[in-house]
Parts: C-alpha cells; sequence; structure tokens
C-alpha cells in the first residue's frame, strides 16, 4: 500500500488544502436542493460490498474498465 | 466493540475534528460566528428526528435509525453535522475506499423549508470533504448521485469529472475530483 506520509506531513496537506479550496465557500450552489447522494448508499447492506476485497460497486466498476 | 475498532473511532474522530477547526477557521462569512460543526451527535439526531415533520421535506431518510449501521461499520468515515446556533442545517456521511486512495460523500441533507445556511452547508461539507480526504493521504474524492442536472453542472464548473451510472442499482453515477 502507498506511503501515505507521517501525520505532521498530512496535516499540513490538510491545511494546504483548505487554503487552496477555500474559494469554493464563495460559489453558488443551488439554493433549492436540500439532498445530494443517496440513503440507498447508507443503507447499503453487506452482501452489496465484495467480503473478498472490500470493493463496493463502484470501485469493481472501475476495475472493470481499465481491464 | 474490539479494542482496535474503538481505537480507530476515537482516532479518526480526532482527525475530523481537527479539520472541521481548521474548515470553520477559514469561514469568512459574516455570520460564521454563529457555525458550527461536529460530528454526528445524540443531539443532532435528536434533531433530525424532527425533520420527518417539516413540510416539503423529500428524503426518505431516518438518520436515528438508518445510519446506525453504517457509523459502527465504517469508524474511518466522513461525518458532519452543521448547526446554525442551536439549529441543525445539515447532516452528511461518506467514507474513505477500501484502500483508501478515495474518499465518497455518500449523502448530505440540509433542513427543508427555512434553513439559515441554505446552499451554503453543500460548499462547507465539501471543503471539509476535501480536507478530510487529504489528512487521510486520499488522492481523489467521489461526490456519490449527485442528485440533479444543477448539482451536477454546479460540480462539473468546479472541475469535477461527472461518471455516469452502468444503469444497475449500486453502481450509481458520482462525480470524481483529484486533490
Amino acid at each position: 500500500m502507498k506511503d501515505k506520509g507521517s501525520y505532521q506531513e498530512r496535516l499540513k496537506k490538510m491545511k494546504r488544502s483548505i487554503e487552496k479550496n477555500k474559494g469554493l465557500l464563495e460559489s453558488e450552489f443551488p439554493e433549492d436542493v436540500t439532498r445530494s447522494g443517496s440513503p440507498d448508499l447508507i443503507r447499503k447492506q453487506d452482501n452489496e460490498i465484495d467480503s473478498d476485497t472490500g470493493e463496493d460497486s463502484d470501485e469493481k466498476q472501475d476495475r472493470s474498465k481499465k481491464s | 466493540m474490539l479494542a482496535t475498532h474503538m481505537d480507530a473511532e476515537r482516532r479518526y474522530s480526532a482527525y475530523r475534528s481537527e479539520v472541521f477547526k481548521h474548515v470553520k477557521e477559514t469561514l469568512t462569512y459574516s455570520d460564521s460566528h454563529l457555525i458550527t460543526l461536529a460530528d454526528i451527535n445524540q443531539r443532532a439526531l435528536a434533531q433530525a428526528r424532527l425533520w420527518a415533520t417539516i413540510p416539503g421535506r423529500e428524503v426518505d431518510f431516518n438518520w436515528e435509525r438508518d445510519c446506525q449501521l453504517y457509523r459502527k461499520r465504517y469508524p474511518k468515515r466522513f461525518e458532519l453535522a452543521i448547526w446554525y446556533q442551536n439549529r441543525l442545517e445539515s447532516l452528511a456521511l461518506g467514507r474513505p475506499s477500501y484502500n483508501g486512495s478515495r474518499v465518497r460523500l455518500e449523502l448530505v441533507e440540509r433542513i427543508a423549508g427555512h434553513s439559515y445556511l441554505k446552499g451554503r452547508v453543500f460548499l462547507i461539507t465539501e471543503l471539509s470533504l476535501i480536507a478530510y480526504a487529504s489528512l487521510l493521504g486520499a488522492e481523489e474524492i467521489r461526490i456519490m448521485e449527485p442528485i440533479n442536472e444543477s448539482v451536477k453542472n454546479y460540480y462539473v464548473s468546479r472541475g469535477y469529472t461527472y461518471v455516469p451510472s452502468k444503469g444497475a442499482k449500486y453502481f450509481p453515477d458520482y462525480c470524481v475530483k483529484k486533490l
């Protein structure tokens, strides 16, 4: 598995990412929207996740596209 | 609960607190001092219970009941409750992928009807997700199932790539961005 760096390094990366992306706070998101995403993704049962790899369906979809 | 699971719960809750602290410090709205970012605690779930009574609520989801298993199963999850003073404005849930290379936002709901924050909860949630993914060392974030064209267009205009669904129930569409 790829080395993700020490916690301190990742903390610095987090702070940089906030600084780099803070402009999005001034964006205009549609104000009539009350939900994004799907409750079904939260309710998904264990049998929808591959017990061998722990992958979700969309991750398996990605792998099958690449092969 | 296993000791390792409890340890992960504590560690990732601390990570989220760090994210919320820094994102909150970044807010420059005139009412930012009234906004609080926190984990989804019992107080949040108690207020979310009342959402079912709000006319115009379109989401068929009981936060108190329907996310219990998800939260138990994924100690490394992203979760966020956004408050405006003592009023719960939104809840969000997501999680890292199995190999930790990406973080997905799976559901975010804001209070229906009158809201002090409206679209801003989605922006704050997005920035918090980006920050959390960076702290975990992930390379990519995914916004799962953007609810409509205007939401999809918002994310595409911000540099995300839209990936359509293959059509099956658990092959959802999403917007993806490299960090």
